[in-house]
């Protein structure tokens, strides 16, 4: 679906150079802390920002030959961005219906009544988590085939976000081929919703997994320098020195619980993985 | 181009009370003064209002959203030129009608044949107007772009009445000098003229807000 190879986006005092993939029928996460390039990527993408190299493809052609209709097939949330402060809900709708040839009305006003969204109300009297709906009712109501969601959940608290990331399922399970690439400071929002993810830091992609297998194989080891000496460093990727030792990231969860049945072995979420690879040092 | 002429006209809408205000304002101003008055006062304002619209499309990092939008950006600015102009135009319109029916009114017919010219005037007023102010507000936020659309008109007067008022100082009588040159010339061909030369200036225009906004980065 989306191929971005070698892209490089250079600010003063920063770089973004990496490479990405997202395939149909799977949605691709994108974590990383604050300023790791996440948004330049996503505006690259977008078309927003110009990059000075590399090449991004979607829906197998390159992004600065898309025309219109293929962008329709895009469905986008931006975190610090959306419609004018002064329109209403409905003005919203209005606007979609002129702008997307597939845009359904219809579900438009099924969801806004399903998630309390007052159509006659501007989007200035929305709470946050009332625009934060409207953002994805927007991206997911004209049929597109890739959504690109930039913190669709930011700022949320746990049923608004559980209303948003059903939505999203929703929308995956309609058509199978769909795909979409989302960015999250929560983790457990990409835990229970993605496939795989990238994560990010400093403008460089540091690792790439599946989501089930960093579930199931990763894990934190927990030792003290005695411990840790003996400890077969083999397959720790980062460790990060403690008061009490070290903490290890392994992606090799059961050859550790295996051989060293006496070390402390942690389930590693995504959390701990964007700690240990970034603040970790190599082993 | 019609998605974002509705957004516009949404916005627009959102001001219903404002323009109304105007369009009262603009009448009781034609009982007092000229009754073409009020087509110069709704022409400019509505030109105005509608500019204003690219504030708001600014507001609150607005332009990033706007531009996952499903059109091109030079589509962007080829509808902010139709919609500044096509409002002033229709205010125009309006204006003008309002400017018949109160000289009707007032039970005369003098003055009916000063609609049609003024009416004109207004036209390339607010294309020229437009012209200017669209690139600015496009290229540079909308308070600095008007506050070097206020200093670029100032530096404008200023250097046309310095001009006039050095020449009428050196002997040369300037405001005779043109009425002369104007009324030597067939009012056809002056039309005509002017009417090219405000198309030529909104070319120019078009063109140089198509490429500020497609090097844009947002």
């Amino acid at each position: 679906m989306l191929k971005i190879d070698n892209l490089v986006k250079q600010y003063p005092g920063f770089e973004l150079n990496c490479s990405l993939e997202t395939e149909d029928g799977r949605i691709t996460g994108l974590i990383g802390p604050n300023g790791a390039g996440k948004s330049t990527l996503f505006k690259s993408v977008l078309q927003l920002v110009y990059p000075q190299k590399g090449t991004i493809e979607l829906f197998g052609k390159n992004i600065t030959d898309l025309t219109t209709e293929d962008r329709e097939r895009i469905g986008t949330v931006l975190s610090d961005s959306g419609f004018s402060q002064y329109l209403t809900v409905a003005d919203a709708g209005r606007i979609l219906k002129s702008f997307y040839s597939r845009f359904d009305e219809a579900e438009f006003s099924r969801l806004c009544r399903q998630l309390q969204l007052d159509e006659s109300k501007k989007i200035l009297d929305l709470s946050t988590g009332m625009r934060a709906k409207l953002k994805v009712i927007a991206a997911i109501t004209h049929q597109a085939d890739f959504l690109i969601l930039d913190e669709p959940t930011a700022g949320l608290d746990v049923l608004a976000r559980e209303d948003v990331l059903n939505m999203l399922r929703d929308y995956m399970e309609e058509k199978p081929d769909r795909s979409i690439l989302i960015s999250s400071h929560i983790s457990s929002d990409l835990e229970t919703l993605c496939d795989d993810f990238y994560l990010i830091d400093n403008g460089r992609i540091i690792l790439h997994e599946e989501t089930d297998r960093l579930l199931s194989d990763y894990a934190i080891i927990k030792t003290d320098v005695s411990g840790y000496e003996k400890l077969d460093r083999k397959y720790l990727l980062k460790r990060r020195k403690e008061s009490w030792g070290y903490s290890c990231l392994t992606d090799q969860k059961a050859y550790y619980a295996e051989n060293f049945p006496d070390a402390v072995i942690e389930k590693s979420g995504i959390d701990e993985l964007i700690t240990l690879m970034i603040k970790g040092e190599n082993v | 181009m019609k998605g974002l002429l509705v957004k516009d006209i949404m916005i627009l809408k959102g001001q219903a009370k404002s323009l109304l205000l105007v369009l009262i304002c603009g009448l009781f101003m034609s009982f007092t003064f000229e009754p073409t008055t009020v087509i110069a006062y709704l022409t400019i304002v509505a030109a105005m209002t509608a500019s204003g619209t690219i504030g708001y499309d600014e507001f609150d990092h607005g332009y990033s959203f706007l531009f996952t939008l499903p059109f091109q950006r030079k589509t962007y600015v080829h509808e902010k030129y139709v919609l500044c102009i096509g409002f002033g135009l229709l205010c125009m319109l309006i204006g003008s009608a309002a400017s018949a029916l109160i000289i009707l009114f007032r039970g005369g017919t003098e003055g009916l044949t000063e609609i049609l010219p003024t009416a004109f005037m207004m036209t390339m007023i607010i294309t020229v107007l437009m012209s200017m102010m669209i690139p600015l507000r496009v290229k540079y936020n909308s308070e600095k772009g008007k506050t070097i659309l206020f200093v670029i008109y100032g530096v404008l007067l200023f250097s046309v009445f310095g001009f006039t008022a050095m020449l009428e100082k050196m002997g040369i009588n300037v405001s005779g000098a043109m009425e002369s040159f104007f009324t030597s010339i067939n009012p056809y061909v002056l039309t005509a003229g002017l009417l090219a030369a405000c198309l030529c200036i909104l070319f120019v225009s078009v063109r140089i807000s198509e490429r500020i906004i497609e090097k844009k980065e947002y």
